[in-house]
């Protein structure tokens, strides 16, 4: 199988990811910070130095402000319920996720927020940025909009947003699904009050895992869930301190070992080269399935300029679904249908269709991009 | 002071201490606070030998790390 599934979950992951997750069953399987003997301190260190890189990665000084999710989907919750307050108003973007649409959505059906989803122009920051200010209320209390589009990879203004944000006193949270680990992200330097991320997409960790960053002058989310942290436990009142007051319960260690190694492995190669070493193969891509008869890549070039390695295309008049199925039985793993991204779809116009999507990860090959294009040629040919 | 130990709230500040003092030339270690806990229950020591104790305790206060308490090897409130 050759697999472009990478906006999913990146495969295969670095050997680093798999030597460091094993080590929970034979070093590392006491639970952090919550005893004091060896195997449970020794524990809690790799936590933390996972933390630590984590925190080096983004610009974070502090490396509590560096909480682990179970997905970037819990991140964009814990944001968007832990921060709004009844009355507030909020802006996404109209390329978000279901992981945002939803929650905003239900929080607004009971009354609690009021929010409003900007039409994006992709291809044209000036445009969007003044489609984002023009929507600004006195109210509005935050914009959440995603770095990159996950179904077409375009990349959102998130700089300029965040300063749109703040000049009107107003908070700026990513959801980095698609950026994290492929395009540089400097919380300090670009001042985000919260970025949300997976741990198993660009940072090649293992899945069920994920991280919130909160930037160091943003209010702290209330917490989702209370409980046990390990810490101050005779008070029946959430420790405030981060990351204690956001993490309770028991944390996936074993998911969090590899994504030490995942980390490590981002960092050893850097972010600047993966990104130059997988633009490099989606343009390949891009320019490969753009010339064949009967396949339609969606996105103009503008659009795609800058965008994340995720291409979204169509064949004659199949639905995403069917191209991913026959590309499947040929070999090819890649995400057909409407990518928990309605809202991207009706812009784009893709709804009732849907569309294939190619992500593509530091392990593909041109030979790979070659191959599936070649494979695409065959089923248009065969409509 | 030949021996004492910072009071911590928890396992990441504990860690996140004993690298900034690390960094700073202080040898320290972080461990389970069995003794001293159990007024608040749970918690975590950074323990440190041949150190100003108010020295320490600013350097970790500066950079955001609450020091819930000092003591000796015996117990004793420090500063």
């Amino acid at each position: 199988m050759i697999y472009f599934d990478n906006a999913a979950t990146t495969w295969p992951k670095p050997s680093a990811v798999r030597e460091n997750a094993v080590r929970f069953f034979s070093r590392y399987g006491g639970n952090p910070g919550r005893s004091g003997h060896r195997m449970s301190m020794d524990t809690a260190a790799q936590v933390y130095h996972c933390r630590e890189a984590a925190a080096e990665l983004f610009g974070l000084s502090d490396p509590s402000r560096v909480i682990y999710t179970h997905s970037c989907t819990e991140g964009l919750n814990m944001i968007l319920k832990g921060v709004l307050r009844p009355g507030d108003h909020l802006l996404i973007s109209d390329l978000e996720h279901n992981s945002v649409f939803r929650p905003a959505y239900r929080m607004a059906q009971e009354g609690r927020i009021n929010f409003d989803i900007v039409a994006t122009v992709p291809g044209n920051d000036d445009a969007t940025v003044r489609a984002f200010a023009d929507a600004m209320r006195p109210n509005t209390r935050m914009i959440l909009a995603t770095h990159c589009s996950n179904v077409f990879g375009f990349r959102l203004p998130v700089e300029r947003l965040c300063n749109l944000a703040h000049r009107n006193g107003a908070l700026m949270a990513v959801d980095a699904a698609q950026s994290a680990g492929m395009i540089p992200i400097d919380c300090r330097q670009d001042g985000f009050d919260y970025v949300a991320m997976p741990g198993h997409k660009g940072l090649y960790g293992p899945t069920g895992t994920g991280l919130l960053l909160i930037g160091e002058n943003a209010p702290l989310p209330a917490p989702l869930l209370e409980g046990g942290t390990g810490s101050v436990s005779r008070s029946p009142v959430q420790p405030q301190e981060l990351p204690d007051l956001l993490e309770s319960g028991t944390l996936n260690t074993f998911g969090i070992l590899g994504l030490a190694g995942g980390i490590h492995f981002v960092r050893r190669v850097g972010v600047r080269q993966i990104a130059r070493q997988e633009d490099a193969l989606y343009r390949k891509l891009r320019r490969s399935l753009s010339g064949i008869p009967g396949v339609t890549v969606i996105g103009d070039s503008a659009a795609c300029q800058n965008a994340a390695p995720v291409l979204s295309f169509q064949v004659g008049s199949q639905t995403g679904e069917e191209t991913a199925a026959r590309l499947a039985e040929m070999g090819f793993a890649l995400r057909g249908g409407l990518h928990c991204a309605p809202l991207a779809h009706r812009k784009m116009g893709t709804l009732d269709r849907g569309t294939v999507r190619a992500g593509i990860g530091y392990f593909n090959t041109g030979e790979q991009v070659d191959a599936l294009a070649g494979a695409v040629e065959k089923l248009a040919r065969r409509r | 002071m030949p021996l004492f130990y910072l009071q911590i709230s928890s396992v990441t500040h504990a860690y996140r201490g004993q690298r900034l003092l690390e960094s700073r030339g202080i040898p320290a270690a972080v461990q389970r606070d069995s003794r001293f806990a159990s007024a608040r229950g749970c918690g975590y020591q950074i323990r440190v030998r041949n150190q100003d104790p108010g020295a320490v305790r600013s350097l970790l206060v500066q950079s955001g790390i609450r020091v819930l308490g000092i003591k000796d090897g015996d117990g004793n409130d420090i500063l």
